[in-house]
């Protein structure tokens, strides 16, 4: 993430048929220095059919099957980084939906992560135009993301709502009992044999 | 919980789903400490679309 913006692309798929999407036209481009990450345990698909998958894969969308935002202004975004995060926002919208069925809710599938910085700084940086439309221009925006927080922070600074940015995320170390007691996992032991 | 948090329109209702969030969370990590294992409703989870 410290190398220059036309080096570095990072994408964190939800689910496996979005990383063979993401997976697909990367080799055709050897200099980029490029990150995908994958988690370590096999997960659910979020997207099923082929349509699906293109349209994750071109990624920092809705996540139309999940949002209940549609034709409206959400009360809130939550947009989700990769596998577990995703996991966590898709059963956080169902409660909230099954509890609070008023509240508008607008989940962003954000793959490619470079998209998050300004055009200005990134070749697949989103415009400030398409920024706000996804991530509204001041409703509040709870990002699940099992990092550091402040790399966020760090690509979205200069855009409008960045104040109103909330992160369901690591904060300490990246470890799995760290991550229970931050709140960022939700703890899964393996069963003793 | 931190999405109601910051939310005031759900008032009471709101606070009323975290308080049952809350129980839930530390009824399920006492279960983990005895069986070592999630709840197998949490465990396999999935997706169904909300009416």
């Amino acid at each position: 993430m410290n190398k220059k913006a036309e080096v570095v692309r990072v994408y964190l798929p939800p689910d496996a048929n979005c990383l063979l999407s993401v997976n697909g036209p990367l080799p055709a481009q050897p200099p980029l220095r490029q990150r995908r990450d994958r988690g370590q345990t096999p997960g659910p698909a979020v997207a099923g059919d082929g349509r699906r998958r293109q349209a994750l894969h071109r990624g920092n969308r809705h996540l139309a099957v999940a949002s209940n935002d549609q034709g409206v202004a959400p009360d809130v975004v939550m947009p989700a980084v990769a596998t577990v995060p995703t996991l966590e926002t898709l059963a956080a919208v169902s409660i909230m939906r099954g509890h609070l069925p008023k509240l508008k809710i607008r989940v962003v599938n954000v793959v490619d992560l470079m998209k998050l910085q300004p055009q200005t700084e990134h070749p697949h940086g989103l415009s400030d135009m398409d920024f706000d439309g996804l991530f509204t221009k001041d409703k509040p925006v709870i990002f699940a993301f099992h990092a550091y927080p402040w790399l966020i922070h760090r690509l979205t600074y200069r855009r409008t709502n960045h104040t109103t940015f909330t992160f369901a995320a690591t904060r300490k170390r990246a470890h799995y009992h760290t991550l229970r007691h931050d709140g960022a996992e939700r703890p899964r032991p393996l069963p003793i044999s | 919980m931190d999405t109601i948090d910051r939310l005031p329109q759900t008032g009471d209702k709101g606070i009323y789903l975290k308080q049952q969030l809350k129980d839930k969370l530390i009824e399920h990590k006492q279960y983990i400490d005895k069986i070592r294992r999630g709840y197998a409703g949490i465990r396999n989870w999935k997706w169904s679309n909300p009416k």
